[in-house]
């Protein structure tokens, strides 16, 4: 079946991209490997609905690619702030919370 | 579980009035910012609308009416949660104003458009627009929490923002496999069938996505450092809204979207409830950071309210007396956890440092017993003890546990919020018992305090609504559509 060799295929963009937030100190690698999981999952909701020749999760995903859009703007706002504070973008840095 | 009737015309437009002039509202706010207007100005045009928009929820709204094919289904169980929803924001608008160092004109737009996305998530039953309603939400939560002075605010938007945009994608994905599964989007009552491998891989994606905003046992870790390191009156609104909707669409989705395998999910829910109300619990009481101790203590109520999912899913049949128990609880939960949690982040306001500790409110007897007696109202609520609101909501969710035959399960709760009792009381013993530690450690103006009363006063006053019980149960029935 087609549709799960293109589930396993976005599964295994997913978990490169959950490597890559959970292993870069760089706020622009993290924001580029969320980029991959969002993606990963627009490619999975494609897929089934080739699949299983409907409209409504193409309606989804469109949703899901502006949704990532807008996230990606927050989160270069958010790394532009941290770069005012702090003077690098390496996460690292922030450190401050401690229990 | 009767078939809603179908609107058409300017009577969809109607029903969405609420939402329209929230929106309007927004925008007239972002525009005023051009002219320099005081931020408290800001605060009490968003505290005016949004209590203009709770009555226009409640009036607007064309009960037992659906539109665009039930994708918004209007109930008074939608209406409830709007309206809850609604409060913790006008809760907190005032007392942000002490975070905002400029540009409040956009903390303020954004706080309202979160509200138009949390009024769209109480009353639609589709995953397209649940998503979109949430995502609403969670990214303008991003923004307002980065608005605060410190590099620990800084930090503690980051860990929210990664963790975030993951649960995003882990939804996304759980989405997916939903749609495999069933063939639709749309929530509803499905007949019984056996768990396919889809399914099975839909509920571990969604509970994931939806774990991380509702802060449960593995997916927590974020929300400590967040409510942490944000300013107190976003912490109260990150703990007490959003939590609030994350719970709501957890409801929906699991509860009527995974209708056809409830057994499953209800063990599922067990454990997770048992292992985030022991783990807060626990280690809430090692904590000296007065912030983190109430964030761990957050963690633990979010265990008390997935019970309600638990108990509705091993009963099984959504027309038993037991789920209307049950459900009406978590709602009447909800509301009592707004104020009691809400509150007492926001009495951190009375303290001048950013970083509260434990030893920092000591002394507050002395300087107000007012807002000491308030604040241990509050604590007191959390911790479930009589005569507060949260003793009840408390009180009836551990009923419709034994009601359920889950009388185990209740008693690992009650353990819980005996465990609970000591950190609270640590914190009572500190206010009443001990001297301040230096001279001048609290603000106790008007602004600080009385958001402080309010909140308490409402708490107490919560603890006489119940004799609206049987409304309640009456409400609980519209989760099912």
């Amino acid at each position: 079946m087609e549709i799960m060799l293109v589930s396993m295929l976005s599964l295994i963009l997913f978990v490169i991209g959950l490597y890559g937030i959970m292993t870069s100190n760089v706020g622009i690698k993290m924001l580029i490997s969320l980029e991959i999981i969002i993606n990963s999952a627009i490619l999975n909701l494609v897929a089934v609905a080739v699949a299983y020749s409907s409209v409504d999760p193409i309606i989804l995903a469109l949703f899901g690619i502006a949704i990532g859009a807008v996230e990606s703007v927050v989160g270069l706002s958010i790394l532009t702030a941290t770069y005012k504070k702090v003077g690098k973008i390496a996460i690292s840095l922030l450190k401050e919370i401690r229990w | 579980m009767t078939a809603p009737n179908l609107l058409a015309g300017p009577q969809i437009l109607l029903s969405f009035t609420p939402e329209i002039f929230l929106g309007l509202v927004g925008f007239v706010i972002l525009a005023l910012g051009v002219f320099r207007i005081q931020k408290q100005v800001m605060a009490w045009v968003t505290f005016g609308s949004l209590g203009i928009s709770a009555i226009l929820v409640y009036l607007m709204s064309p009960v037992d009416h659906s539109v665009f094919q039930g994708t918004f289904t209007y109930t008074y169980f939608g209406i409830y949660f709007a309206v809850v929803m609604i409060l913790s924001g006008m809760l907190i608008s005032y007392p942000a104003t002490r975070a905002i160092r400029s540009r409040s004109e956009v903390f303020y737009a954004t706080l309202l458009f979160v509200t138009v996305g949390m009024i769209f998530a109480a009353f639609s039953y589709n995953i397209i627009t649940l998503f979109i309603a949430f995502e609403s939400v969670s990214i303008g939560t991003y923004i307002l929490a980065s608005f605060g002075k410190t590099r620990r605010s800084l930090e503690g938007t980051i860990k929210y923002f990664f963790t975030g945009t993951i649960a995003t994608a882990f939804i996304l994905f759980g989405a997916s496999f939903f749609f495999i599964d069933t063939g639709t989007f749309n929530l509803s009552v499905l007949p019984s069938a056996s768990p396919t491998p889809e399914l099975v891989l839909a509920l571990t994606f969604l509970v994931i996505g939806f774990g991380f905003k509702l802060a449960i046992f593995p997916m927590h870790q974020w929300a400590i450092d967040t409510y942490d390191g944000t300013e107190n009156s976003i912490s109260a609104y990150l703990a007490a809204g959003s939590k609030v909707l994350a719970f709501l669409v957890v409801l929906k989705i699991f509860l009527v979207g995974f209708s056809s395998d409830f057994r499953d999910v209800g063990y599922l829910f067990v454990i997770l409830s048992i292992l985030t109300m022991t783990y807060g619990n626990v280690s809430a009481l090692s904590q000296n950071n007065l912030k983190r101790l109430l964030a761990y203590s957050s963690v633990a109520q979010a265990g008390y309210l997935i019970l309600v999912l638990a108990v509705v899913a091993l009963v099984g049949n959504p027309s038993s007396p037991v789920v209307g128990v049950a459900v009406a609880a978590g709602m009447f939960y909800s509301l009592v956890y707004i104020f009691m949690k809400g509150g007492s982040f926001i009495t951190l306001n009375t303290v001048k440092k950013d970083n509260v500790l434990v030893s920092d409110v000591s002394g507050l007897a002395k300087k107000s017993p007012s807002v000491a007696v308030s604040f241990s109202i509050l604590l007191l609520a959390l911790a479930g003890i009589p005569i507060t609101g949260g003793f009840f909501a408390k009180y009836l969710l551990f009923l419709s546990l034994v009601e359920g035959n889950l009388w185990w399960l209740a008693v690992i709760a009650i353990l819980n919020s005996a465990i609970s009792v000591f950190y609270y009381f640590r914190v009572i013993l500190y206010m009443f018992g001990k001297e301040a530690s230096s001279s001048e450690p609290f603000d106790l103006s008007a602004f600080a305090r009385v958001p402080v009363y309010a909140s308490a006063l409402i708490t107490v006053a919560l603890s006489v609504v119940v004799v609206w019980w049987p409304n309640l149960i009456g409400f609980a029935g519209g989760l099912f559509g």
